[in-house]
């Protein structure tokens, strides 16, 4: 299945998202959540999307989705090609055929995220059911076979089981078995661990990963967790007030953040060799009001590296960087070397 | 489940002796005197009196009265009244009236109450909501009396749609009546319903729905409805309960002759046999009711059943 036929049309990326804009209009007035966001996936790749609560994270895969709340959430611009053709220009019952065999997604919290009156079995089986138009009894052994799958133990007694009679782990595991139920080609998981207890969150990113082998999936991670993202992407898309403030692989970003919230986030992560008692570096004040975007850079305002032309005029664009992988970020004083300087400081000295 | 039954039943015991206790207390100590008018326009002779009041055991002290009439009700004597009739016979008599009215006005719950709901819930926001909203609240905030007889007036006299009166207690008389006497729970349906869905709509598993590649209308018909009717199945359920109690306004209003006539009756005439002995049936409807209803949300709500 992961080959494609050649009379497809050719398309460069399995998904490509351009310039996506999405605006939330409330009586408040209109909360600009994303502000042109441009990224892309391939086949079996991971692309982690990094970023604080609010920061348009879950916004942008819903749009990808195609499952915004609407209103008051509106796509207002861009582009979402899924092998070429554009999502947002489809009807929405093609759409709607999409979502399951083409692309899928789990929650980060799988008890609200399931029906609680309906077994867990009947609700993996209903994937079948109305993708496949398959009998009960068929769809009933499918959704046996994914529960064994994903590792539920005694998957055939708790067919019947509701969701509140699992463990959180457990439930997450069987929105994972929904979700490839139909051996879909993007997998997005929005806070797949971010419910779980440390151990359990190991075990379900364990899974993701050894199914996305096993399915050949396109995985989006979306997560605020920087150790979830370090040990299982590819790639790294940090978000920050609707905007990427820079995309990397994830070794170049970890070893050299050049964005300067980047390289405030590094900062902030927890050390083994930080000194007894020292207080641990954050970035100082909040995201700023999505109702009220500061002028310039979104970033600015805690930025301590910003400039006049930080605080003036349009935002600055995501370009590429001189590396020796291929890199964007999108801050006017990103090749500045007191910038660079610092972020070397900022991951504890050049390791190069 | 069969403990959880055992025990509701267990519980129904004190509150059936509290029911019956409070309400044999009251019609003790209505003022009035029940040989009052026996005796045509002048007043009885005291032997008379005496002798009414020994036979039907109103010269005892309460609790002595109290415990002869429990002591009956245990072989399931509800009493006879001053007139000679059963209790069981004047009950027996009047609950298919009752019964339909009842019937009428939780068929009228289920689908103008629940229907009504759903599409307020899924237009929220547009005209229809807006019309939902206000003639609830209309309907809610005006008595069941104004409401009765203005319905009387209006589509029995001056229409001719209906049949003023339900004297004989036929459908087609009683319809009328049955649809004034369940507009408030109409109307409280109606609201429940749309609330509930209009939450639902917006709760992660229909979410999830829509992202299992459903449409619209499985998403709200199957996942988000199915939660969202829960309340509305337990509010009509227990509104049934109320309704087979008798309805005293509307029964009095279209001249109907069942249980709330029959309880209006024996209050004014001081029938104090014939209220506590039908009290004593409306409790345990009641009461059965309620339990079958929590047993049913039990079955519905996988969360809450009783293991």
């Amino acid at each position: 299945m992961t080959t494609i036929s050649e009379n497809q049309p050719p398309f460069e990326h399995l998904l490509d998202v351009r310039d996506l804009h999405v605006e939330f209009r409330m009586r408040a007035g209109v909360a600009k959540a994303i502000n042109g966001v441009s990224f892309h996936l391939d086949e079996r790749e991971t692309l982690a999307i990094l970023g604080e609560s609010g920061s348009g994270k879950s916004v942008t895969a819903q749009a990808i989705m195609g499952i915004l709340d609407s209103p008051p959430g509106y796509i207002t611009g861009g582009q979402v090609l899924f092998q070429g053709a554009d999502m947002l220009k489809m009807k929405p019952k093609a759409r709607a055929a999409m979502r399951g065999p083409k692309i899928s997604m789990i929650f980060q919290d799988a008890l609200s995220a399931l029906n609680p009156v309906f077994p867990v079995g009947w609700q993996i089986a209903e994937m079948f059911r109305i993708h496949r138009d398959m009998n009960r009894t068929d769809a009933m052994a499918q959704a046996i076979r994914l529960m064994e799958r994903v590792r539920i133990p005694g998957a055939k007694e708790r067919y019947k089981a509701y969701p509140h009679q699992f463990s959180g782990g457990m439930r997450q595991r069987i929105m994972i078995a929904m979700a490839i139920a139909l051996d879909p080609w993007i997998l997005i998981a929005d806070e797949p661990t971010t419910a779980l207890d440390v151990t359990v969150q190991a075990q379900i990113m364990d899974l993701l990963k050894e199914l996305q082998e096993e399915f050949g999936m396109g995985l989006i991670l979306i997560t605020h967790d920087l150790g979830v993202v370090a040990n299982v992407a590819d790639r790294i898309a940090v978000m920050y007030a609707g905007r990427l403030m820079e995309t990397a692989p994830v070794g170049a970003l970890y070893a050299n953040p050049r964005h300067p919230y980047t390289i405030g986030l590094l900062e902030s992560v927890p050390r083994l060799d930080s000194k007894l008692g020292e207080t641990l570096p954050a970035i100082g004040g909040l995201p700023p009001n999505l109702l009220r975007m500061p002028a310039g850079c979104p970033f600015n305002p805690r930025c301590r590296f910003a400039i006049d032309k930080c605080r003036e005029g349009v935002p600055p664009d995501l370009t590429d960087l001189a590396d020796s992988v291929p890199r964007r970020a999108a801050c006017w004083r990103v090749e500045d070397p007191a910038v660079t300087a610092e972020a070397r400081i900022a991951v504890g000295g050049d390791q190069s | 489940m069969g403990k959880y039954v055992v025990r509701r039943l267990l519980m129904m015991i004190p509150t059936f002796l509290g029911a019956t206790l409070i309400i044999f207390y009251l019609s003790f100590a209505l003022p009035g005197d029940p040989t009052a008018g026996r005796c045509g326009e002048r007043p009885c002779p005291a032997s008379y009196v005496e002798w009414f009041r020994s036979h039907y055991g109103l010269d005892k002290p309460f609790l002595v009265q109290y415990g002869i009439y429990m002591g009956r009700l245990l072989t399931g004597d509800l009493g006879t009244n001053y007139y000679g009739n059963t209790v069981i016979h004047e009950l027996a008599i009047r609950y298919p009236t009752t019964l339909k009215l009842a019937v009428i006005a939780i068929v009228a719950e289920i689908l103008i109450g629940i229907g009504a709901g759903i599409l307020a819930g899924i237009r929220r926001g547009r005209f229809i909501d807006s019309l939902v909203t206000i003639s609830t609240l209309v309907v809610i905030a005006i008595p069941v009396f104004v409401l009765g007889s203005l319905a009387q007036m209006v589509f029995g006299i001056k229409l001719k749609w209906f049949p003023v009166t339900a004297g004989d207690g036929t459908w087609g008389q009683l319809l009328l009546p049955g649809l004034v006497l369940g507009s408030l729970y109409v109307a409280y349906v109606a609201r429940l319903t749309r609330t509930n869905l209009v939450e639902n709509l917006r709760a992660d598993y229909v979410r999830t729905a829509y992202a299992k590649g459903m449409q619209p209308a499985r998403a709200i018909g199957l996942h988000a409805l199915r939660n969202s009717l829960l309340p509305s199945i337990t509010y009509i359920g227990a509104s049934f309960g109320a309704l087979l109690g008798g309805a005293i306004v509307t029964e009095r209003i279209f001249n109907i002759n069942g249980v709330g006539s029959l309880i209006y009756r024996s209050i004014s005439q001081r029938d104090g046999t014939t209220l506590v002995g039908a009290v004593v049936v409306i409790v345990v409807i009641y009461m059965v009711m309620t339990l079958l209803v929590d047993l049913l949300y039990g079955l519905l709500d996988p969360r809450l059943r009783h293991e």
